[in-house]
């Protein structure tokens, strides 16, 4: 009995090892897979333009010329107009938070935006549409815009930032209070107002921080999908206008004018492509996006590294030994030292110069602003679609398919949302032990990088290759495609996620285990695990909402139909596919199922995410961050 | 609240039926006796494309019980492109096949092409406060759609409108985004007016529009319109008509005898047109002789495999003959033409074809 007890002990581990290391082995050769069959798919293009596809401006299909140049264009400004909104909302609104307002107003506030990085991006064109758009109209109509249509490069710009500002700032808010109180409370005791502290010190301090979670956010703007198609005109065009200065004319992008983007092109071409050319010009396109977002991420990685290594650019031993040990504080100590702080600054207050006063008072005044700038349209999203989506609502939308309800949408997004876990989860959660118990492998850090890619890869992409992968050989859109795609844009999160999680298990537990006898497989699932299991849990769940507001990779996989599904091997309606359409239709009562839909898959999101967040409110946090 | 709890109470029912799924669903029924002349016709059919006639396809699919119409709208592009992967059944298409598509087809014999209606691509214009219909003339249209005509009050438009207030606005020109066989009638029609057109341009599912806004399918270039004061679009009939904003553009007739606007009775003449009909079923409505022909009329062709599974073979025909026959009489409920009688017998006996 001893003996035998002993081989499934060993056979156990052994079990653990292989499922680790193939785990880790799947993420690279997802990417590398993707990679060859995305150049496979782009060869006769790749063959015939050869470099020339990066620099000619002409996309003309019915005549097979093939140039990128639009569309770059296109994506870069949009990502840039959008980036150039949010960084000093975002900066403003997380300082504010984090250095001005009192806890009791920036803990919600926080909470709240946190919550509203959730919102799937659909839900942003749709605002788009029906709110930017023709509130625009008018405004650039007075001012003698040449293309007054309120759809074109500045309202993409605009869809964008107010998508990716709650991520940028619930980072930078972090990074913020990542600053060490010292620095703060040199500042002061220097005799630094409010703003000059958090101007000199602590932005100084935070910037690398701040620039890395930019870098990140704009990854996100790049590879956006439909946001964008809806809003940018889809004019593949580079257009200039000129201006009549006093010293001459001068000629400059026109914010207005129609564009088109690498995403939203190729998911109004692709399936409809005239021929092979068009198609692998189009998964060129993709390819390009892919080298784009990659060197994007990995210059954000690099810069939070860096930032997260050097904790100031202070060499000097002297000063960083002020710097506290990298030991977090309890929030009751930091509590007590901020009222510490508040104090000081409120004695101080005296002495400083009026000009430096009223400086201070006015960029307090700017940066709450820059907050409530932030927050409105969040606000005015949720109450638009809640008001227009309740209103729609009725038993029927759940129980019947179109045109009366959308409960067989429902019924798909369900069925993929469910079975993307089951491919996404154990190769994520094995991929993070593999992370944490095997620490000295040389594929660490090969992983790591490779999971940053995958979860930087633009959504569109990964529908790309999974309808290439699945849905050509397969001869049919199926469930099992879409949830394949699900899945696969899960694992990077399930895997940060649980690896930080894994982390965070005190490693006494861990030499507790070993010393008792216990082996890798038996310490790993049976102390490490369940001891990290909320963490994960939450993770996992994370995950699941925020794949369930996916639609791009959805487009090209799942097909669709208007009928209920039948069996997973079958076309699968989703939700957010309706979202989509029906809301750039124009028909009442389409409007109105799109509209019931924005609704029910933001309550199912958000139900989620407010679930997980009152359950484990402080490891959600650092957790949502993981990706 | 409400829709929390919706929700939530939804996921645990969705759940409960998403894991019921691959039990009851799965493989389709596969009763295959041996003589197959009893061949059971296939439950349900899959098909997409063209959203030309996806009004008429609504209709047909809830008249006809049979089988399970499953027609996805996703524009004629996408529509061929999914036949020829053989990810559906059928598609729809009012573009007939190029010769590249035949080939990769398999040649001319492995495709049928089925014509099923006849509508009108008719131009779109938001502009509230005038009160006859605007007239264009082909040359206007290709002007306009080039770029070169920017205003509403252009003289040349001024010019065929006598009376008309036109606005001092810019014309917003709206197209499709997506592979279209709606653009394919409009951009044929154009090149055959305009030499300039036909140079610069040219006819495809997927030019290179020279100005302008697009959106995909027919609906969504009528959206684009809707929301702009001063956006000129082209839309399948019914589109145009089912929405209040829009207004319906007159185009001048092949012999510039008139200007007609749009219309089942127009459409019907270019229809009656049609004396010889070739094999293939393919042919042209586009500037129809004829006083009262439309001049801007397309079909719509159902595209299918010849070899076709058994079944499912069986579903099309009996889905065909349906909606070339019985089908026809709701045609125009949406503003569709009715296939001339002639061509009806000539797809009756194409079906012979299918599921060899």
């Amino acid at each position: 009995m001893v003996v035998q007890a002993g081989i499934l002990k060993v056979w156990g581990d052994r079990i653990f090892r292989v499922a680790c290391y193939s785990a880790a082995l799947v993420v690279p050769s997802l990417i590398l897979l993707l990679v060859v069959l995305l150049i496979k798919s782009s060869l006769p293009s790749l063959q015939k333009y050869g470099i020339a596809f990066l620099y000619q401006s002409d996309w003309d299909p019915s005549r097979e010329k093939f140039g990128s140049v639009p569309f770059i264009y296109g994506t870069l400004m949009t990502s840039a107009l959008a980036m150039l909104i949010a960084l000093p909302l975002g900066v403003a609104a997380s300082t504010f938070l984090c250095e001005i307002a009192h806890r009791k107003l920036a803990r919600p506030a926080m909470f709240l935006i946190e919550l509203l990085a959730a919102i799937p991006s659909v839900v942003y064109g749709f605002w788009g549409i029906f709110f930017v758009v023709p509130m625009l109209q008018p405004i650039l109509k007075t001012i003698g815009a040449e293309n007054d249509t309120g759809r074109g490069l500045f309202t993409a710009g605009i869809v964008l930032a107010v998508m990716v500002a709650p991520f940028l700032t619930s980072v930078s808010f972090e990074v913020c209070k990542a600053v060490p109180m010292a620095q703060r409370q040199g500042a002061i005791a220097l005799g630094a107002t409010r703003w000059q502290m958090i101007s000199r010190v602590v932005l100084p301090y935070a910037w690398p921080g701040i620039l890395g979670a930019s870098f990140l956010s704009l990854g996100r703007a790049l590879g956006e999908t439909m946001a964008v198609a809806m809003v940018i005109g889809n004019q593949p065009q580079v257009h200039f206008t000129t201006w009549n200065s006093p010293v001459g004319p001068i000629s400059f992008p026109a914010l207005d004018a129609a564009a088109a983007s690498i995403p939203s092109v190729i998911a109004n071409q692709l399936s409809g492509a005239m021929t092979e050319l068009q198609r692998s010009a189009l998964v060129e396109l993709g390819l390009v996006l892919l080298l784009v977002t990659l060197v994007v991420n990995s210059a954000a990685r690099l810069l939070i590294w860096r930032s997260s290594r050097t904790p100031t650019q202070a060499d000097d031993e002297g000063e960083a030994k002020l710097v506290p040990p990298d030991r977090p504080e309890k929030p009751e100590t930091r509590a007590a030292r901020r009222a510490e702080l508040g104090q000081l600054l409120r004695k101080a207050r005296s002495k400083f110069s009026k000009r430096n006063s009223a400086i201070n008072q006015s960029m307090t005044i700017l940066l709450g602003v820059g907050l409530l700038l932030l927050i409105l349209p969040l606000f005015n999203i949720l109450g638009f679609v809640a008001y227009r989506g309740f209103q729609s609502l009725d038993w029927a939308f759940f129980t019947k398919r179109p045109p009366l309800g959308l409960g067989h949408a429902i019924l798909g997004t369900l069925t993929m949302v469910g079975l993307a876990p089951i491919f996404g989860v154990p190769i994520g959660l094995f991929a993070a032990l593999f992370l944490s118990e095997f620490r000295n492998s040389k594929l660490v850090p090969v992983v790591r990088f490779v999971g940053d890619l995958l979860g930087s890869t633009p959504s569109i992409i990964i529908g790309i290759f999974a309808y290439t992968l699945i849905v050509q050989p397969m001869h049919t859109d199926s469930a099992w495609a879409g949830a394949f795609a699900l899945g696969m844009m899960m694992i990077p999160v399930v895997m940060r996620s649980s690896e930080e999680a894994l982390k965070l298990v005190p490693s006494s537990l861990r030499e507790g285990s070993y010393a008792l006898g216990a082996n890798q497989a038996q310490t790993a699932l049976r102390v490490l695990l369940p001891a990290a299991l909320p963490a994960v849990v939450t993770g996992v769940i994370l995950s699941i909402s925020r794949v369930a507001g996916e639609t791009a990779p959805l487009l090209f996989t799942a097909g669709n139909t208007d009928f209920w599904p039948k069996g997973l091997n079958e076309p699968t309606p989703f939700l957010t596919y309706y979202i989509y359409y029906y809301s750039s239709e124009g028909y009442e009562e389409k409007e109105k199922l799109a509209f019931a839909g924005a609704l029910v898959l933001l309550g199912f999101v958000m139900v989620l995410n407010l679930g997980i967040r009152v359950i484990a409110a402080r490891r959600a946090g650092s957790t949502a961050r993981a990706d | 609240m409400f829709q929390a709890i919706s929700s939530r109470r939804f996921f645990v029912l969705g759940a409960l039926a998403g894991a019921m799924l691959p039990g009851c669903g799965g493989e389709p029924a596969k009763k295959t006796s041996g003589n197959s002349n009893t061949v059971a016709a296939a439950s349900r059919i899959r098909g997409g494309g063209s959203s030309f006639i996806g009004p008429m396809m609504e209709l047909w699919k809830g008249a006809y019980e049979k089988t399970e119409i499953d027609y996805q709208v996703t524009g004629s592009g996408d529509g061929v492109q999914k036949l020829l992967a053989k990810e559906r059944d059928f598609g729809c298409t009012d573009a007939p096949l190029s010769n590249d598509q035949l080939e990769k087809a398999g040649g001319p014999d492995s495709v049928l092409q089925i014509p099923l209606a006849m509508g009108a691509v008719v131009p779109v214009y938001n502009l509230p406060g005038l009160s006859e219909p605007l007239n264009f003339t082909g040359d206007l249209l290709a002007e306009i759609y080039l770029g070169k005509i920017t205003k509403w009050n252009d003289p040349s438009i001024a010019k065929v409108n006598p009376g008309a207030k036109l606005p001092d606005l810019n014309i917003t020109v709206c197209a499709r985004a997506d592979g279209s066989g709606t653009s394919h009638i409009w951009t044929s029609y154009l090149s055959l007016v305009s030499p300039t057109w036909k140079e610069k341009v040219g006819a495809s599912t997927q030019p290179k529009w020279p100005v302008g806004q697009q959106a995909p399918k027919n609906a969504g270039v009528a959206k684009l319109v809707e929301d702009k004061v001063g956006a000129l679009g082209y839309v399948e009939l019914i589109y145009a008509l089912e929405k209040k904003s829009l207004s319906n553009g007159k185009v001048q007739n092949a012999d510039k005898s008139d200007f007609l606007a749009g219309s089942l009775e127009s459409v019907s003449a270019s229809a009656a047109n049609l004396k010889e009909i070739p094999e293939n079923l393919v042919f042209s409505l586009l500037q129809q002789g004829g006083k009262d022909s439309y001049p801007i009329c397309g079909t719509v062709w159902l595209v299918a495999h010849t070899k076709t599974e058994v079944s499912k073979a069986e579903a099309l025909k009996g889905f065909v003959r349906y909606a070339t026959g019985e089908g026809q009489e709701l045609c125009s409920k949406k503003h569709y033409a009715k296939l001339p009688k002639n061509l009806v017998e000539k797809v009756v006996a194409s079906l012979d074809k299918l599921g060899k």
